[in-house]
């Protein structure tokens, strides 16, 4: 899938050089699409969802302030 | 704006956005040079979010390339703007990663910040400097046709396409055909299973 991402990118750079503007962005609108997946897939967690608890922080007697 | 422009400032204007388009070219290109060589020389293989930064960070370079191509539009501007936008949000999140005091961070540090320091601060230096370009109306402006790239931006624009396509190689060696390892330490194309 990585990979993929920086594929997108060269076709978009090639067809973008060579003039043709449309595949070029559809390319690049594929390239920002895959990386978005990506970057949810790698940030989600089973266990904490894609909150990040080790942020938290707690006050005395008042608990965990999300 | 650009009619009370003369002739010879308009064709100076014209100038100094060719040398913008070919800076920004030449900043992308080192950055991701300088990112391929501490790879391969020490040995500091990407995580997948620095994989996305490095994406995000080649993504910039297509505004422009199609400036350079098609002429400024504020399209193109607007491509390199979201690449900063999402490549300063993956930033964030490496940096939030390992904000706890005593963490020692993902990779060595360069002048005392880590790579995905760096990258946010460049993502964001990039996005001030793409909304000031937007701010030069008279760029959009066309009073004769866009003239045919130059040599400089033929070799800037090869040599962003090249790099695009090391990292393809440099990506696939190191996550092989499956998902990327969190703390790759080997390149997992080249390893007999």
């Amino acid at each position: 899938m990585m990979a993929a991402i920086f594929a997108a990118l060269f076709a978009a750079f090639a067809f973008g050089w060579f003039g043709r503007r449309t595949p070029a962005l559809v390319c690049v609108a594929v390239c920002f699409c895959l990386a978005v997946y990506l970057f949810q897939w790698e940030i989600y967690s089973p266990e904490t969802g894609f909150r990040m608890p080790w942020l938290k922080v707690s006050l005395p007697g008042v608990g965990p302030v999300s | 704006m650009s009619a009370t422009l003369s002739p010879s400032t308009h064709r100076t204007l014209v100038a100094l956005n060719y040398i913008y388009q070919l800076a920004m070219m030449a900043v992308i290109a080192g950055i991701l040079s300088a990112a391929m060589f501490m790879q391969y020389a020490y040995g500091e293989l990407p995580c997948p979010l620095c994989l996305l930064q490095r994406a995000f960070m080649c993504a910039l370079a297509i505004g422009p390339i199609l400036n350079l191509r098609f002429g400024p539009r504020p399209s193109h501007y607007a491509l390199s703007m979201l690449a900063a936008l999402a490549g300063a949000a993956v930033s964030v999140r490496q940096i939030l990663l390992h904000i706890l005091p005593g963490d020692p961070g993902y990779g060595s540090a360069t002048f005392g910040y880590h790579y995905y320091t760096w990258a946010f601060i460049l993502f964001v230096a990039a996005l001030g400097l793409l909304t000031l370009m937007l701010l030069l109306d008279s760029q959009f402006d066309r009073t004769e046709a866009e003239p045919r790239p130059a040599a400089a931006a033929r070799v800037a624009v090869l040599l962003a396409i090249g790099l695009t396509a090391a990292n393809i190689l440099s990506t696939l060696a190191i996550c092989g055909f499956a998902s990327c390892p969190d703390n790759p330490v080997r390149y997992e194309l080249f390893q007999r299973h």
